[in-house]
């Protein structure tokens, strides 16, 4: 039985279940309703935003669901390694995607209940990050330095101090 | 076992063994081996990516939620350059650390533990054996000195011995490495053999060392010391006739204290590689030279001990050190949150009308 979903912009994509399921909030939907014909509503996930989370769960589909209690513990574990990213994960992200797209998809992942997709984007993120100055991070991303000088040097002495952590 | 000096009638140190648990090092066998011993020598700069984007981006605008998942993503030297971007990122990386932190000060107060038990262990052990290598350090006469120096052409022996004091000592820089002639040395040479001269060894000087076990011999091809080319008689003699040398071998019990390591290792490759330095056959050749190769051993043997004892504090204290710092972060990151002060009219009034 195939699932029906709406992207904020009316855009519908019809997919298979198993695919669906990649999304946590899905799955439980889909279990709580049960099989129906009527089109799921993502009044949060644009159609471009949606395509591109549909094709990296059909890419994973076949991959095994990791246990509830164990699923915490790898996505810790997997956490911290922001270049330990598959070859396909990387193609994926880089294809096309600008920084909106990239924090769109953070967002959808996140709202969609796709842990190995936020991990992903975050992971992302992380490398793109990596090695930057936080002159050229705020410079990157639009971000305002709102620190006084005294506030940077206490943040400077409070690093020195966690820098083992 | 371990053997404790004193001085005898004539002047000589006499041994009296003293019960030790532990197994005597490498250098101590090869002082005391009958037969003479010969060891194998054996980021790229940043380019700046300061583009300043036409439009802000989404990323200052992702919820907090996302925003600590995005940073406990990221290696803790990375959240610490994030919390220097905005006092957002400061706040959110702060969380992100103090839960790291709080995770590993669990693991560091039972390494503190372990590092400190071991420290005090390591110290009723060994504090012993310092104390007692030490003896051999103290009352040292001048006359061993002046006997070795009377020599113009010692025997390779002697020479080897005043060698490793004057490396012991600190050479100064220009004469740190020059090639010694070739005829005069006998350093490398594998193939030469020495009569094992006869002698209970168990009467031998410096005995016996249980040392912790990180402070094993230096290994020559690892420690890159078989390029160490021997001085020539006429430098070390130069070098032990100044005073100055006189001085810090009459006050070795505690110039022994500021020896480099690296001229411990030095001098423990050329003692073990030297076929011919052993208690018994070194007292046949030099009395001298034998009592200098006492207090050769006795430095090794002290500084050695003194070295790991001095390696497990510095662990512990850094644990220490980096709890201490744990500690003070999440202390002032948790200040940062509470409200400031703010300095009213009222306060300001009320502070006027006391003074």
């Amino acid at each position: 039985m195939p699932v029906i979903l709406q992207a904020s912009d009316g855009q519908q994509f019809t997919i298979s279940k198993p695919v669906a399921e990649r999304s946590m909030l899905l799955k439980n939907m889909l279990d709580d309703v049960g099989e129906n014909e009527q089109a799921i509503p993502l009044p949060n996930v644009s159609g471009p935003i949606l395509a591109a989370v549909i094709e990296y769960c059909e890419h994973h589909k076949d991959e095994a669901m990791p246990a509830a209690d164990e699923d915490d513990k790898v996505f810790e574990a997997s956490k911290k390694k922001p270049d330990d990213i598959d070859q396909w994960d990387a193609d994926f992200m880089k294809q096309g995607k600008g920084n909106e797209e990239l924090f769109e998809i953070i967002l959808a992942a996140n709202y969609l209940d796709i842990k190995p997709l936020l991990d992903l984007g975050c992971k992302t993120v992380a490398n793109m990050i990596k090695g930057k100055t936080p002159e050229q991070i705020r410079e990157m991303f639009n971000i305002e330095n709102d620190f006084t000088p005294d506030e940077e040097e206490q943040i400077r002495r409070e690093n020195e101090w966690a820098a083992d952590a | 076992m371990a053997v404790a000096a004193s001085t005898a009638n004539n002047n000589l140190l006499v041994v009296q063994q003293i019960p030790l648990a532990k197994p005597s090092s490498a250098l101590h066998q090869k002082l005391c081996s009958k037969k003479s011993v010969l060891r194998p020598t054996t980021p790229a700069s940043l380019r700046s990516t300061t583009t300043r984007p036409k439009h802000p981006t989404l990323f200052p605008r992702l919820p907090n939620e996302l925003l600590l998942v995005l940073l406990e993503t990221m290696p803790t030297t990375q959240i610490c350059t994030m919390r220097r971007v905005s006092k957002t990122y400061a706040a959110l990386g702060s969380l992100v650390i103090a839960k790291r932190i709080e995770e590993q000060l669990q693991e560091l107060a039972v390494k503190d533990v372990e590092l400190r038990a071991a420290l005090a262990a390591a110290q009723a052990e060994f504090g012993l054996h310092l104390d007692h290598y030490k003896q051999f350090l103290r009352g040292v006469t001048p006359s061993d000195l002046t006997e070795a120096l009377w020599y113009s052409n010692p025997p390779e022996e002697l020479r080897a011995i005043c060698e490793c004091l004057c490396r012991l000592k600190g050479l100064p820089p220009a004469a740190a490495a020059p090639a010694a002639p070739a005829t005069s040395l006998r350093r490398r040479n594998a193939t030469t053999t020495t009569t094992a001269l006869r002698s209970s060894s168990s009467s031998s000087s410096v005995h016996a060392s249980p040392r912790p076990s990180s402070a094993t011999l230096s290994s020559p091809s690892s420690a890159g010391l078989t390029s160490l080319q021997p001085l020539p008689w006429s430098q070390i003699k130069k070098h032990m006739g100044r005073y100055e040398f006189k001085t810090w071998l009459l006050n070795l019990q505690s110039n022994v204290d500021h020896i480099p390591h690296s001229s411990i290792r030095v001098v423990e490759h050329i003692i073990m590689i030297a076929p011919d330095i052993n208690y018994d056959h070194v007292r046949d050749v030099s009395l001298a030279g034998y009592r200098l190769l006492i207090l050769v051993a006795a430095c090794l043997q002290y500084a050695n001990i003194n070295h790991d004892l001095k390696a497990k504090a510095a662990a512990a204290t850094k644990v220490q050190r980096t709890m201490e710092n744990y500690k003070r972060f999440v202390a002032e990151t948790t200040a940062l949150d509470k409200p400031p002060v703010l300095v009213t009219d009222e306060m300001i009034a009320l502070a006027a009308e006391e003074n």
